[in-house]
């Protein structure tokens, strides 16, 4: 009988030893399927096509005081809304596309020019522009680590500007670089550290410069003609950027120390011939003779473009973030903007038809090398309230950068030296953001549709900005 | 994995990454369900909702901020969103 008990005994815990093996192993196998499901679930959800976007309003006050060839002390100020919507497609594992529609124009300017306007065959609408701001695919070579770019990349708008914003960075290079969206191919190579508290990543960019007026394709340019080519149309070469970044949260000094390494080599034609009024002007009053402007070489300008980058994420615990930009340019004028009078209606004073003038290099007069300094410091109250102050000096020679900025200053193209303050607030969920801002700036030197002539001009600019996210 | 896209692949991985710095303990289905309850209200989500909280601040105690990690999670779609080629 007792015999029996043991038997009895050791089968009732086998037989619940191997069930509870089988149920460990049931209890896995549905928690695997559990995860399998989550992810499929996710998948769904986070839908293959994506929409979103961006509404903006900006209104700026400028006065201006100092420059004794324009009025003194003038006022002026302009409002302009932005409007950009994305669609974003996961074509496959693999390849993911994004593309934006950009639009800004100032208000109301559709009360005075009404559209659309046909000049010089192009189709011109004055109220606003529809552009296509992004166009591009990420296909993933290896995973996570190795991918080719094609299309209109997101080469504007880079750091420091996401900081300004307490937004997730935008631009692939930093905003003092020639920040325009550019057209072309680009390879990347990413590399997380297996703790991920290191990150590094290569970027080769290649834009070919193939812009050819469509005339010349159609079969040649007819002088004279109604399809002669006039206007801005430039003949930039290749460009070539490189583009380094190194990304740590290894260290005691800062949460996040980012660093990028960005250089660009390119060269651009002047711009395309122009018939203008007076450009001797500046030089002497009341000139009436109308100019042929054009430029004898297909090079104009070429340049080297070094920048730095260095940001530094919530110092020593604190939420105090600092950045500081350096970029370095080596331009060479490759040839002279030239005038010629096409029509004397100054009785032969500044030479009769055909007398031709030499305006300089294009962007810049002579062989010239420069640098461009940004530093700047922000401090976060919180996730919704940010304050920031920056220097930045330019010195002529600088190629100008951030044409394309996202609020519209002019921060980054002027030359000479000035400080900027902001104070940025978010809302409704962060999906809103208003942004005050001021900067005082002394220009040194101004754009004068050639290259660049002195000046000495103090702007104050107070600015108010709300971006609303879509 | 399941996942169709790289994408979601991504949002996910991060989201746990986020999510785990903030409550150690939580388990990865747990943070997927919460993912997909974000994913459902279109990005948004009610904190204050009792059921959320005793599914999640229940698991995770004090240290589980509802709030920040709806600002984790929009701070992701934004990273991919195409601003920086090849991702950044």
């Amino acid at each position: 009988m007792k015999f029996c008990l043991i038997l009895i005994l050791i089968f009732t815990s086998l037989y619940a030893s191997a069930s509870e093996e089988q149920l460990k192993k049931l209890n896995q196998k549905i928690l695997e399927l559990e995860d399998s499901i989550l992810d499929l679930q996710v998948s769904r959800m986070s839908e293959r096509f994506k929409f979103s976007g961006e509404f903006g309003m900006h209104y700026d006050n400028f006065q201006t005081d100092g420059w004794d060839k324009a009025p003194k002390n003038r006022s002026v100020q302009t409002s302009n809304i932005r409007f950009k919507l994305n669609a974003d497609v996961d074509v496959s594992n693999r390849i993911k596309f994004y593309s934006s529609l950009f639009s800004m124009f100032y208000m109301n300017k559709s009360a005075v020019e009404v559209g659309p306007v046909l000049e010089s065959g192009r189709l011109f609408d004055g109220t606003s522009f529809l552009r296509l701001s992004r166009a591009y695919f990420d296909y993933q070579i290896i995973k996570n680590k190795l991918s080719f770019s094609a299309g209109r990349l997101p080469t504007a708008n880079g750091p420091p500007e996401h900081l300004k914003d307490g937004d997730a960075r935008l631009g692939t290079y930093n905003s003092l670089s020639y920040s325009l969206p550019f057209d072309g191919f680009a390879l990347t190579y990413k590399w997380n550290s297996p703790s991920k508290k290191h990150y590094f990543s290569l970027r080769s960019i290649y834009n070919p410069g193939n812009i050819i007026p469509t005339t010349e394709i159609m079969g040649g340019k007819e002088k004279g003609k109604a399809n002669e080519v006039r206007g801005q149309i430039m003949k930039p070469s290749d460009f070539i950027f490189g583009t380094f970044e190194y990304q740590t949260k290894a260290l005691k000094l800062a949460d996040k120390i980012t660093f990028l390494f960005n250089y660009s080599n390119f060269s651009i034609s002047g711009p395309a011939e122009s018939e203008t009024r007076g450009v001797l002007d500046k030089n002497l009053a009341g000139d009436r003779n109308i100019y042929r402007i054009s430029h004898a070489l297909d090079k104009a300008y070429s340049a080297e473009n070094f920048v730095a980058y260095l940001e530094l994420d919530e110092v020593l615990n604190t939420n105090f973030s600092f950045y500081f930009t350096y970029k370095y340019t080596d331009a060479k004028n490759r040839g002279n903007t030239i005038a010629t009078i096409i029509e004397d209606n100054e009785g032969g004073a500044l030479g009769g038809q055909g007398t031709q003038y030499s305006l300089g290099g294009f962007l810049s007069a002579t062989d010239i090398s420069a640098g461009q300094q940004l530093h700047g410091i922000r401090y976060k109250f919180n996730s919704k309230y940010l304050t920031g102050f920056e220097y930045i000096n330019t010195n002529i020679g600088t190629t100008p950068a951030s044409f394309y900025n996202r609020r519209n200053n002019q921060l980054y193209v002027w030359i000479g030296q000035g400080f900027h303050n902001y104070f940025t607030m978010k809302f409704l969920k962060h999906s809103s953001s208003l942004r005050i801002g001021y900067i005082n700036f002394l220009r040194e030197h101004y754009f004068n549709n050639v290259n660049y002539s002195p000046i000495d001009q103090r702007v104050h600019n107070a600015y108010l900005s709300y971006i609303l996210r879509l | 994995m399941g996942f169709r896209s790289v994408y979601a692949q991504s949002l996910v991985l991060d989201f746990s990454k986020g999510l785990k710095k903030e409550c150690p303990s939580i388990s990865n289905n747990l943070t997927k369900k919460f993912l997909i309850q974000i994913l459902k209200n279109k990005g948004s989500l009610d904190c204050s909702d009792e059921s959320i909280s005793q599914i999640y601040l229940g698991k995770c105690g004090d240290t589980f901020d509802c709030e920040k990690s709806l600002l984790l999670f929009r701070d992701l779609k934004n990273k991919y969103s195409g601003n920086v080629i090849g991702g950044e």
